[in-house]
């Protein structure tokens, strides 16, 4: 099978696999028999908004509006064709606002934050696992260790709180909520970039504490694994240089379980560290998705998850393609 | 007589464990001539892989080499620096290991195996001239040009075993130590791979210290043979005189359990088992399995003397068994 037919066939499988999700995603919340605008109608009611006797010229004018007044199948191509144009409807809490509108305000500031805290830890506590590991790493690299294990063993929400208290409340040095200062204007500035890294730092700063630990544990035990096999004894027995022994033949090899994690964790990127935002009020999508549940926003909810899916579709497509080319015993059934 | 590569002189390497200190090479004394080929042998645990290790300098903790010399062309490599004996190793003394497994970094190609070694001793020689080094290298264990842009996985057990002896010669080294180079690949292969690495030691011009208990391979390949039991070495002569008229009582019933194809019979072995290295019975450590022991060999030390000329034995007792004996057999 060539490389090319062998790309086409796992894009197809990606296809579907988007497609099935989606298609329970339209399903499910079809299948509990609540109708979306009247719950929503005696909800307004309860809470004392009069709606009288035109509830019933209402639900129809809003059924119309959110496409809900023609028969399932034909809602169901609806949605399929929306998709495609990446056209999630419109959200239930903010309308007219999109859900695309929605999750295109905030997608930006999540990667932003975890893509950057995710690789960052990720890269440093790999390094700081194998070193570890080594044997001829000075003890003070060792003597840290404990401390970014124990990091790892505090949910990051709790660490966040930590930090937000001292470096915001008490030594006032970081700024303790939002994206960027309130009352400017988001432009492409040096100020504001400055701006906003100055807001994003302590929620990174708590991401990258408690994770980069569980790298550093992984890659400690794989490393250890790998130092215990014969390549690395007869690369020793080379006379090859330390550095080469630990990057080429020690790190190397040690570090192929730790990208398919890597992959997978930025898959889940797009979900947002829901506690952080929240903790920080960064207006990721994290905190869009935690207040569309509470304000059972289904549409938003559902885009959310559907990006959520493609993301994690997509980064499972990158490690099969890309891990070939990272460990050669793995093939493609093209040899 | 060829001159002296490397002399191993009182050589103590002992492992610090909780429970006590193990010597797993107490007080070895060997000479390697020039192109020489030495054989190893002894049972598992006998610290043959351990002499073949402290050679290199590559004990790791809780071992350590306690004492003695390890002069290869009279220089105590005991007494260089890390970077020194870095140096020394692959270009001075290489080793071969057993490549059947994963002797082979399974990530990276051969090629760029075959060219690190040199990288990282020689500097950096032209894109053209590296390639032709490992062509001929190649070559010279009777592998195709292909093997360079292959990985570990793609090879066969021969093959791998080749790439290593290959990685082995690359910088012409004075000594090479092959420790079980063909244990774990079937006799046709091992026949034809031990071929290839007289070979290659013939050209290079190196000495070989071949480690294993292969009796049968030791034979057919090496010049002279020294015996380890327990972490002493209890006799070095030359092969043949070792299978004629063994002088150690170890050496005798050791070569007295190989299988024969001629007679079917039942297997002799040896009684008992080694001791362990924790408590070795005082006097020589092999009296208690021993069929010649008594008294005098729990109270005497044992020590290695030089029984006739070019053979050292040690045991105390060598003019009393030999008139037993005539023939040498038991």
């Amino acid at each position: 099978m060539t490389t090319a037919k062998y790309l086409v066939r796992r894009f197809t499988f990606l296809v579907l696999v988007v497609w099935s999700a989606a298609t329970i995603n339209f399903f499910l919340p079809r299948m509990s028999g609540r109708d979306p605008v009247r719950a929503r109608l005696a909800a307004q009611a309860m809470k004392g908004v009069s709606i009288g006797k035109g509830i019933d010229k209402i639900v129809e004018t809003y059924d119309k509006k959110f496409g809900l007044d023609v028969p399932l199948t034909q809602q169901y191509i609806n949605y399929l064709g929306d998709l495609t144009r990446f056209d999630l409807g419109p959200s239930f809490s903010r309308y007219p606002m999109t859900v695309s509108q929605l999750i295109g305000a905030t997608l930006p500031w999540t990667l932003g934050l975890l893509l950057t805290s995710t690789v960052f830890s990720f890269v440093f506590g790999s390094i700081f696992g194998a070193l570890v590991a080594w044997p001829s790493t000075p003890d003070w690299v060792r003597s840290i260790s404990p401390m970014f294990f124990a990091f790892s063993a505090i949910p990051y929400y709790l660490l966040g709180l930590f930090l937000l208290y001292f470096f915001a409340y008490t030594l006032k040095w970081f700024p303790g909520a939002g994206g960027y200062q309130l009352g400017t204007i988001p432009e492409p500035s040096l100020e504001f970039a400055i701006d906003v890294l100055k807001h994003s730092l302590l929620p990174a700063f708590s991401i990258i504490l408690s994770s980069l630990g569980f790298w550093a544990i992984g890659m400690r035990g794989t490393m250890i694994m790998v130092e215990g096999l014969d390549y690395m004894t007869l690369a020793e027995a080379k006379g090859l240089k330390g550095r080469t022994i630990l990057w080429k033949y020690g790190l190397r090899n040690a570090l192929l379980p730790q990208i398919t994690s890597f992959a997978l964790s930025l898959g889940f990127v797009v979900s947002g560290a829901v506690l952080v935002e929240i903790v920080f009020a960064y207006p990721g999508i994290g905190l869009l998705l935690f207040n569309s549940i509470k304000q059972t926003d289904f549409p938003v909810i559902q885009g959310i998850v559907l990006t959520l899916i493609g993301a994690i579709a997509t980064a499972t497509l990158i490690i099969d393609v890309g891990l070939p080319f990272l460990d050669p015993r793995i093939s493609r059934g093209d040899n | 007589m060829k001159p002296i590569v490397l002399e191993v002189r009182n050589l103590k390497t002992y492992f610090h464990t909780p429970r006590g200190v193990v010597k797993a090479v107490d007080d070895v004394s060997f000479d390697l001539m020039q192109g020489e080929r030495f054989g190893l042998v002894g049972e598992s645990g006998s610290g043959k892989t351990t002499v073949a290790l402290s050679l290199l300098r590559m004990i790791k903790a809780p071992g350590q080499i306690e004492g003695g010399q390890l002069l290869l062309d009279g220089q105590d490599i005991l007494k260089l620096s890390d970077e020194e004996m870095r140096r020394i190793r692959l270009a001075g003394i290489a080793l071969v290991t057993q490549g059947a497994m994963n002797a082979l970094n399974p990530v990276i190609r051969v090629r760029e195996q075959l060219i690190d070694g040199i990288k990282d001793h020689d500097g950096n020689l032209s894109r053209e001239a590296m390639e032709a080094r490992v062509q001929e290298l190649l070559s010279g264990v009777d592998l195709i040009p292909q093997v360079a842009d292959m990985y570990a996985h793609q090879l066969s057990g021969g093959m791998k075993q080749r790439v290593c002896i290959a990685i082995g010669i690359c910088m012409r080294p004075k000594v090479i130590i092959a420790d079980e180079p063909t244990s774990a690949l079937d006799v046709v292969v091992q026949r034809r791979v031990m071929e290839t690495l007289r070979r290659a030691q013939e050209e290079v011009g190196a000495a070989v210290i071949l480690v294993g208990h292969d009796m049968g391979l030791m034979a057919q390949f090496v010049d002279r043979m020294a015996v380890m039991y327990a972490g002493k070495l209890v006799e070095v002569s030359p092969v043949r005189n070792v299978f004629q008229e063994p002088l150690h009582p170890y050496t005798e019933l050791l070569i007295d359990s190989v299988p024969t194809l001629t007679e079917k019979d039942v297997l002799k072995g040896i009684q008992g088992s080694m001791p362990s290295m924790l408590g070795l019975p005082s006097g020589c450590v092999f009296n208690p399995r021993c069929p010649y022991s008594d008294e005098s060999c729990v109270s005497t030390l044992q020590e290695t003397k030089e029984v006739e000329a070019g053979r050292w034995a040690a045991c105390h007792k060598i003019d009393a068994i030999r008139n037993l004996n005539p023939s040498g057999g038991v």
